[in-house]
């Protein structure tokens, strides 16, 4: 018995400081989305954010996850950005999903971008604008980005990914820790589904890569 | 005042108005017959054979098309780019009808001001695909022109505001997409 515990203590991953991942469904109670499947974006994003955050939950603990948005709710812009820096986040993920015309459903990972090269020094006397936040993690974003594309290409049987593009992706503006827009092509209403435990996966990686 | 002025004053006052409405709705219009106006200047323009840059099946397209080409940066870039418009239209790579209403330089001749009379494309396309449509632009604009730096787009002459996109900057000639230039 004693053995067993000690295995499940071992298998399960436990984070001595509290690491807080922070998931924006798109879409709220003004802005309905794109037009999926006869419903809209927002209740696919919602409920997939609902099933990551449950298994996250389960898989690692000692790590918290927060929703940017409930049903009903409405936000203002650069509300949420300014709700993940101040929590802080140590990772904010911005879900998005699409109605997928192709053969095989398609996933595109954005990071935030005007095309700069190198990183802003951390300086806690310095004021930077909101469009440089991103800047300020650099390094950080592109190991994040290198575990999240790998970890995602072993489901390329599922689903075929591309990026993670450097591009100025709206969502993620103003946002300071490494933070992903995620966009998913669903097939029919169920397939989100399909995409929660390879997602699930790909935030481990992060994790495990950040505390290793 | 009596009645009687009080009347007249508020009549001429109406005729006035109403004239004056009329002239800036465009109803009535005043043409000075000293005055030279654009439409009477010659227009100095030449043909050439322009590249149109577009991404289609998961490569950049290019196809060359005859254009004017005027002395006027402005009116080049604004030719350029609803031309590339009409043609994804008619290879019906783009089912979203939209033209540019207007392009404006800004002094420095870096930066061109593209303004289109509604968002050309649709709201459920893809964050991929919306990029790459304004990088077909960007290229197409790119390869055609001289001297500009970046393009800040606009609809009805008013910051574009997208979902997933940032348009509050301009965005550079050589865009996002180097790998594929």
């Amino acid at each position: 018995m004693n053995k067993i515990l000690l295995l499940i203590v071992l298998g399960t991953p436990l984070y001595t400081q509290p690491y807080t991942i922070m998931l924006n469904p798109a879409g709220n109670a003004q802005n309905t989305g794109r037009h999926i499947h006869d419903t809209f974006e927002r209740s696919y994003t919602l409920r997939l954010a609902e099933q990551i955050k449950k298994s996250l939950e389960q898989e690692a603990v000692g790590v918290s996850v927060l929703l940017t948005r409930l049903p009903g709710e409405v936000a203002e812009p650069l509300q949420y950005a300014n709700f993940a820096n101040r929590v802080p986040a140590d990772l904010y993920l911005s879900l998005h999903c699409f109605q997928e015309q192709s053969t095989k459903p398609r996933l595109y990972i954005y990071q935030f971008s005007y095309g700069e090269q190198f990183a802003l020094p951390k300086n806690s006397f310095s004021f930077y604008t909101y469009d440089q936040a991103h800047l300020l993690n650099l390094k950080t974003t592109t190991i994040y980005a290198n575990a999240l594309h790998t970890s995602l290409s072993n489901y390329q049987k599922l689903f075929d990914m591309q990026g993670p593009y450097k591009i100025p992706f709206l969502p993620l503006i103003g946002i300071t820790c490494p933070a992903f827009g995620i966009e998913l092509g669903l097939k029919n209403s169920k397939s989100w589904n399909d995409f929660v435990v390879p997602l699930v996966e790909a935030i481990m990686a992060m994790i495990n890569g950040k505390m290793s | 005042m009596n009645t009687k002025s009080l009347i007249l004053t508020c009549s001429i006052c109406l005729v006035i108005g109403l004239i004056f409405f009329a002239y800036m709705q465009e109803i009535i219009i005043i043409r000075r017959p000293l005055f030279t106006t654009e439409q009477g200047t010659v227009i100095h323009a030449t043909k050439k054979e322009v590249p149109l840059s577009f991404w289609h099946n998961n490569s950049w397209q290019q196809e060359k098309k005859e254009l004017l080409w005027h002395e006027n940066l402005g009116t080049n870039v604004q030719n350029l780019i609803n031309n590339l418009l009409k043609l994804l239209e008619e290879e019906h790579i783009k089912h979203k009808k939209a033209s540019v209403q207007s392009v404006l330089i800004a002094p420095s001749g870096r930066t061109a001001y593209v303004s289109f009379d509604r968002v050309p494309y649709a709201k459920e396309d893809t964050t991929y695909d919306k990029w790459l449509f304004i990088e077909g632009i960007l290229k197409t604009v790119k390869k055609n022109t001289s001297g500009l730096d970046a393009i800040q787009f606009l609809v009805n002459h008013t910051p574009w505001v997208d979902q997933h996109l940032d348009f509050s900057k301009g965005w550079p000639l050589d865009g996002f997409y180097k790998e594929l230039q």
